[in-house]
């Protein structure tokens, strides 16, 4: 075949391949336009076939994810307020949705305080991850794999999708809503809102949460995760590492990514990259005691401090539990009404509760103390 | 001719799909932010060599590692190839009326807070606790600023700086 002949038979095949699909697209739509035209308000069914056909604009995606949002928050008990966690995780995040296909939407990524383990995106930019597979991610390298997964189905617009596509939510019932009131048993305020929305949120968070995408919508996020990963110069097997991770443990659907498809086929999917390294650990800081800090550290509901006691102290006690002194630089004299104990440097007492004392030292003498986060000196 | 289509087709669609893949020399990409820097070197903070919008066609003129020299009628230079696409981003259009730049605009003049409609939608489903949290998630999110992130990637060695 001339060259000329080739890339003429190209273009027919690829005008064919046009033909095709565009076919396909026009099948589903009239099917999906039939479907939405069995309402019998034609006027009100205007807009709901309009949102199915023209895709639903930024300033509505960035509502319908904070109400998807907020329903993931709930269902998962809270965020974990930690602002380290919040840096490290939003630093990751933000490095890949830069490059992202969406870069300019506002990203946002946050840990759910739950013990199961799991990841969910919702519209307009969140991505949710469980404390339980947060802590999996002990490096930089795997957390981008999971979020890199994640924000695949945002930039593709995995659940939007779902909506304009009027694919009917579990139940049956379609989660696209006339812009009027359509009978749901849910209460009227809500439904309301669902309706100046035009989506069923309920729904959307079922079909997120409990349904699940398909599995060729999961492996396209894999696929798409993994690139922005390996583009911005991760490891590529970090996801893989994850799911190897969850698959060894004994995770299974019902408890991982409950809503994906099987471990085994996600990871046949994936190159066969090795694990990257876990992030060397930091090692434990010195507690100073010759500082200014009063509270070095607290440990197992217990805070340990640096007393400096004051010149001619009452008599006190501590009814909320024992404490444990140790004198530090000078002798102390612990002092009782039954008499007194001296602390040489280095040596410690057990003060019981509810025994009064007082201590003596000389100027600038220090005392280590652990007590009960309860108690105050 | 028409015995060989199926097998031009194939051709065709193994053509497109080999393009979808990588960013190679003599291919296309998209211009996929609102504004996108082309630089005079295939570096992270070299001098700018030019600007261009939101949906661009450019060609690749050259790749040297993360790199792309691209160019689009008189603006030329080096671009991190995570800042294009190889598919023409959609601008979105939706019932709002807004398309992407204009309400982009809108979004990053401020860190908003939640609209009317979701305070409602949260009162409404008794979601108080979870409006708190993600109250606090906006306000955390919106500390974190570019320059931490740019040097996060730069002590990583990760991004454009890889």
């Amino acid at each position: 075949m001339s060259p000329h002949r080739l890339i003429l038979s190209l273009a027919a095949g690829l005008a064919l391949a046009a033909t095709a699909s565009a076919q396909l697209d026009f099948g589903k739509l009239s099917k999906g336009l039939d479907k939405l035209k069995q309402g019998v308000d034609t006027a009100k069914d205007a807009s709901k076939v309009a949102k199915g056909v023209t895709g639903i604009g930024p300033e509505e995606e960035r509502q319908i994810g904070d109400a998807v949002a907020l329903e993931i928050i709930a269902k998962y008990g809270g965020v974990v307020r930690d602002s380290e966690v919040m840096h490290r995780i939003n630093l990751v995040g933000q490095a890949l949705a830069r490059t992202s296909d969406r870069p300019d939407l506002e990203w946002r990524f946050a840990v759910l305080a739950s013990d199961t383990v799991n990841a969910f995106s919702a519209p307009g930019g969140y991505v949710f991850i469980t404390r339980g597979l947060y802590e999996r991610a002990d490096s930089d390298d795997v957390l981008a794999g999971i979020l890199g997964h994640e924000i695949a189905h945002i930039t593709n617009r995995h659940a939007l999708k779902i909506v304009e596509r009027n694919e009917a939510a579990a139940g049956g019932k379609s989660l696209l809503l006339k812009r009027s009131s359509e009978a749901r048993e849910i209460n009227a305020q809500v439904q309301q809102i669902n309706s100046q929305l035009g989506v069923d949120i309920g729904g959307l968070v079922k079909a997120i949460v409990e349904t699940g995408f398909d599995a060729p919508t999961e492996y396209e996020a894999d696929k798409d995760g993994r690139q922005l990963a390996v583009t911005n110069g991760f490891a590529p097997g970090g996801l893989r590492a994850v799911l190897v991770n969850l698959k060894q443990t004994g995770e299974n659907r019902k408890t991982m990514f409950s809503t994906h498809p099987p471990l085994v086929v996600r990871l046949q999917k994936l190159p066969d990259e090795p694990a990257p390294p876990p992030a060397p650990m930091p090692l434990p800081a010195k507690l100073d005691t010759t500082g200014d800090a009063e509270t070095l550290a607290r440990l197992n509901g217990q805070v340990l401090r640096v007393l400096i006691p004051a010149d001619g102290q009452a008599w006190h006690k501590h009814a909320e539990g024992e404490v444990l002194l140790q004198a530090l630089t000078a002798a102390v004299q612990v002092e009782f009404r039954e008499g007194a104990v001296v602390l040489a440097p280095g040596e410690m007492l057990v003060l019981p509760r509810n025994r009064e004392y007082r201590l003596i030292a000389p100027p600038g003498a220090r005392v280590l103390a652990l007590a009960p986060t309860a108690v105050a000196f | 001719m028409k015995r060989n289509l199926p097998a031009a087709a194939l051709l065709a669609a193994l053509a497109t799909a080999s393009a979808l893949f990588a960013f190679e020399a003599g291919g296309f990409a998209f211009t996929k932010r609102i504004e996108t820097k082309l630089l005079a070197e295939p570096k992270a903070l070299a001098e700018a060599a030019g600007t261009l919008p939101f949906g661009r066609q450019v060609k690749i003129e050259e790749t040297q590692g993360a790199w792309l020299r691209v160019s689009e009628g008189d603006t030329a230079g080096w671009v991190f190839k995570g800042n294009l696409a190889l598919t023409k981003p959609a601008e979105i259009k939706g019932l709002d009326g807004l398309g992407l730049s204009a309400s982009q605009t809108s979004a990053t003049a401020a860190a908003r807070g939640l609209s009317t409609i979701v305070n409602e939608y949260a009162a409404a489903r008794s979601l108080a606790s979870a409006q708190g949290d993600l109250e606090w998630v906006i306000g955390e999110c919106a500390s974190l600023t570019t320059e931490e992130v740019d040097a996060y990637l730069q002590a990583q060695k990760k991004g454009e700086y890889q």
